[in-house]
């Protein structure tokens, strides 16, 4: 017995027989070359994700036959030839001598889409009135997404008095849904395609501005952005290689998935009849025109055509928009799919 | 070890970080503000190629000690000056003062002291592979780039016994070990002068602790580094320190070289947490020494020495003979009694729980017995002084009168390690002690170079 420490001695212990033994398995690290940028990380992650990829196939199918649906000329010039819509949108083929149309004709192999109450061939409409719907939905989703990172990396990173004003002043654009705001706007200034944009871009950077400013609010408390100070990098730095990286992914995913949200909004007040000018090969104005045709068509038939692929092809974009807006959200979640087996032992 | 001749590389006085405590409009506008008193006036020196080791219980400053240091969190008062060693950048200057450098040459100071974070997990960019986490250092300060850049962050990674095929990874693939020896590549990677490891061991499992403190070790031989080692772990601080400094509430209690403060005499604050080292030995008879109550706030940390609350060799007052033992009882008695509203709160405490009485309708009798049981007091005190007193505040405990028990508490049992704040008494040529009992001017007398306790000397 004794009040002595260190009686315990560990011998015979040799750790260079230890390093020198064979290897257990011949496993190596396999990885080699440049460093992959997490973006590549994340888009080889995405293309993995059977309905990510099916959403973004849809859109991108969507977006080309919208571009392709009618030649396209600036000023003059035509930059873009292709047509692949059978018949101007906008012709009333019953006036057309060459044409075998009249109105609300059932879709046959010369109208696939039928034609609707003005005698017009729904398949070339419904291509091209994607360029309204979907070029709103881009334009409105950039400008907002901006405005708000900027404005939401402000008030996070700073915090204090300007937070605080910025902040307040959210809570006022809050207060009001933001279709009801874009309605009136819409009602004030009258229906064309910029008055739209208007509409959706004024007040709608406010959720990015305050989902990235609640992200930026945790992750400067990481230990990673002192480790970054305590490295030496100035605050640019800290704020864009540490702070708005880690903080943005929430915005990527609610910028995509706002797309949607911007094309439906389009459509309604196209539906209402407050959005663009009617007879216009918009979706939503389309829906609108041919809405009386729901409750009982001519002869007593429904022309379920007239309605049923314009109210499709939103359906069918802006479901696809929120496939791709989880798909990056799954994709930007690295440690997802990090399964407990791929950690390196030592 | 003798007395150093060379100049310490780093040297830090009256390094002092106070948090605000309440974050609040309406107080500060009050004046209300409270302060934790994280770091409370420290001085130490680094030599260089030297590692000192930092230890305490959690909670005691070391951690914002080092971070107030290099300025992760700016100080509240006092400075911090770094010698640049001849190798260094800035070796043509004889020395900076770090606290009040500008914020730009801060940054570029920081090229020579760099850190070591404790978690592995949450100090690197999840986003950000391994390649990119290691050359940041080298964009931040412009050292290299390209192809140059790719072959430092390889030889990082060897040099850290990493692959350099992990360079494309990601942390989150790596093990603890594993990402800790990514962090030692990151602050190596700038050819730093002294490195700050704050609990660099601490979130690893003891095998891999080994691997990372021998790495440390090597490392330090290589590069001519000179550490400041955190930790808790007195085993790990024992294994790597050359010196070592025992923190308590935010004040260096003891300070040497380890063999001095690994060996007697002791801060009685050091002798406990030694005590508290495992021992593998089943025969071991060691006493563990346990300390009463629990680490007091920092916000109102106590008088004189911070320590007197909870100190197992506290001095007993210069006019009663009071045995240790016993002036520890009566004194947590006294301690109770300050913070006390009512008297239940003073006796009823550690009471068994199916007889807790109403104490104010017992009499005085019963409340003799209860406190003198609670508080661990012998029946009858050796000095028939101390019997009166103790007689007098009981007499006040029983009419309720907590006020002046309290009162005549203080003017009559009265410790200096409650009133006079601890030096630093030099016990050895590299070792020194912020005790009363090494101090001449209290006469209980050292503890004598050999450790025994308790022989006072010429009075």
């Amino acid at each position: 017995m004794s009040t002595e420490r260190g009686r315990i001695q560990i011998t015979g212990f040799n750790p260079e027989r230890v390093e020198e033994r064979e290897q257990l398995s011949d496993w190596v690290g396999d990885t080699k070359g440049e460093s992959a940028s997490r973006y590549q990380r994340a888009w080889s992650r995405f293309k993995r994700n059977r309905t990510a990829m099916l959403g973004l196939v849809i859109v991108s199918t969507m977006v080309i036959l919208a571009i392709l649906a009618r030649p396209i000329s600036v000023y003059g010039t035509t930059v873009q030839p292709i047509s692949l819509a059978p018949y101007d949108p906008a012709a009333r083929l019953s006036l057309d001598p060459e044409v075998q149309a009249g109105t609300y004709d059932s879709p046959s192999w010369d109208h696939p889409m039928g034609t609707d109450n003005e005698a017009r061939d729904l398949f070339s409409r419904i291509l091209y009135g994607g360029r309204y719907s979907i070029s709103i939905g881009f334009v409105v989703v950039s400008l907002t997404l901006t405005v708000g990172i900027v404005v939401g990396s402000i008030a996070g990173y700073y915090g204090g008095w300007v937070d605080e004003i910025i902040m307040r002043l959210l809570d006022v654009i809050f207060a009001f849904p933001g279709l009801v705001l874009a309605l009136v706007l819409v009602a004030m200034l009258g229906g064309n395609y910029w008055t739209m944009v208007l509409a959706f871009s004024l007040f709608g950077w406010a959720g990015y501005a305050r989902l990235l400013r609640g992200e930026i609010l945790s992750v400067k408390e990481e230990e990673y952005v002192m480790a970054a100070k305590a490295m030496g990098a100035r605050d640019r730095r800290v704020i864009f290689r540490h702070v708005v990286p880690n903080a943005i992914p929430p915005v990527i995913v609610q910028a995509t998935l706002a797309l949607g949200t911007v094309v439906i909004g389009v459509a309604a007040l196209g539906f209402l009849g407050l959005g663009l000018a009617p007879g216009t090969a918009e979706w939503g104005t389309m829906l609108d025109a041919m809405q009386a045709t729901l409750i009982q068509g001519p002869g007593g038939t429904i022309p379920w055509w007239a309605t049923l692929y314009p109210g499709a092809a939103i359906f069918l974009f802006v479901m696809s928009i929120n496939m791709i807006g989880d798909g990056i959200n799954d994709a930007f979640d690295a440690q997802a799919d990090v399964k407990v087996g791929d950690q390196g032992g030592q | 070890m003798s007395q150093r001749t060379e100049e310490p590389i780093l040297r830090v006085e009256g390094l002092k970080k106070y948090y605000r405590a309440n974050e609040g409009f309406i107080e500060n506008l009050l004046g209300r503000t409270q302060w934790v008193k994280a770091v409370d006036g420290v001085d130490f020196e680094l030599y260089p190629g030297e590692t000192l080791g930092i230890v305490g219980e959690s909670g005691c400053g070391k951690s914002s000690l080092g971070r107030a240091m290099f300025r992760l969190v700016e100080p509240t008062e006092g400075e911090v000056y770094y010698r640049p060693p001849p190798e260094s950048e800035y070796a043509d200057e004889a020395e900076v003062e770090l606290t009040s450098l500008s914020s730009s040459r801060m940054r570029d100071m920081r090229k020579d002291l760099q850190f070591i974070f404790q978690d592995p997990f949450s100090s690197m960019n999840p986003k950000m592979t391994v390649g990119d986490i290691i050359g940041e250092p080298l964009d931040i300060h412009g050292i290299a780039s390209g192809a140059e850049r790719q072959e430092r962050i390889y030889e990082l990674l060897e040099i850290v016994g990493l692959n350099s095929s992990h360079a494309n990874r990601f942390p989150h693939e790596f093990s603890g070990g594993q990402r800790q020896r990514i962090g030692i590549a990151r602050s190596l990677a700038v050819d730093p002068e002294i490195i700050i490891c704050d609990e660099p061991v601490s979130a690893l499992d003891v095998s891999v602790q080994a691997q990372i403190l021998n790495l440390l070790e090597d490392l330090q031989e290589e590069f001519n580094l000179s550490y400041i080692f955190i930790a808790h772990d007195l085993s790990v601080v024992e294994h790597i320190s050359d010196r070592v400094g025992v923190m308590y509430l935010g004040e260096i209690a003891e300070l040497g070289t380890t063999e001095d403060v690994y060996n007697p005499p002791y801060h009685p604050y050091s002798e406990a947490l030694l005590s508290a080292i495992p021992e593998p030995d089943p025969l071991w008879e060691g006493d563990r020494i346990l300390l009463s109550g629990t680490v007091p706030s920092p916000l109102d940390p106590p008088s004189g020495c911070r320590f007197h609350t909870r100190c197992p060799r506290v001095i007993p007052p210069e006019s009663f003979e009071l045995s240790t033992e016993n002036w520890r009882s009566v004194l947590n008695f006294k301690l109770r009694l300050q913070g006390a509203e009512s008297l239940e709160a003073v006796t009823a405490l550690e009471a068994d729980g199916d007889e807790v009485r109403d104490p104010s309708t017992m009499n005085r009798t019963e409340i003799e017995a209860l406190v003198r049981e609670e508080f661990d007091l012998p029946n009858e005190f050796a000095d028939p002084r101390v019997e009166d007193e103790l007689a007098t505040i009981i007499d006040s405990l029983t009419e309720e009168n907590l006020e002046e028990a309290t009162t005549h508490f203080e003017d009559v049992f009265s410790s200096p390690c409650e009133t006079d704040t601890p030096e630093q008494v030099p016990t050895g040529d590299t070792h020194k002690i912020a005790c009363h009992l090494y101090d001449e001017a209290y006469h209980r007398g050292p503890v004598g170079v050999d450790g025994d306790t308790g022989a006072p000397a010429d009075d």
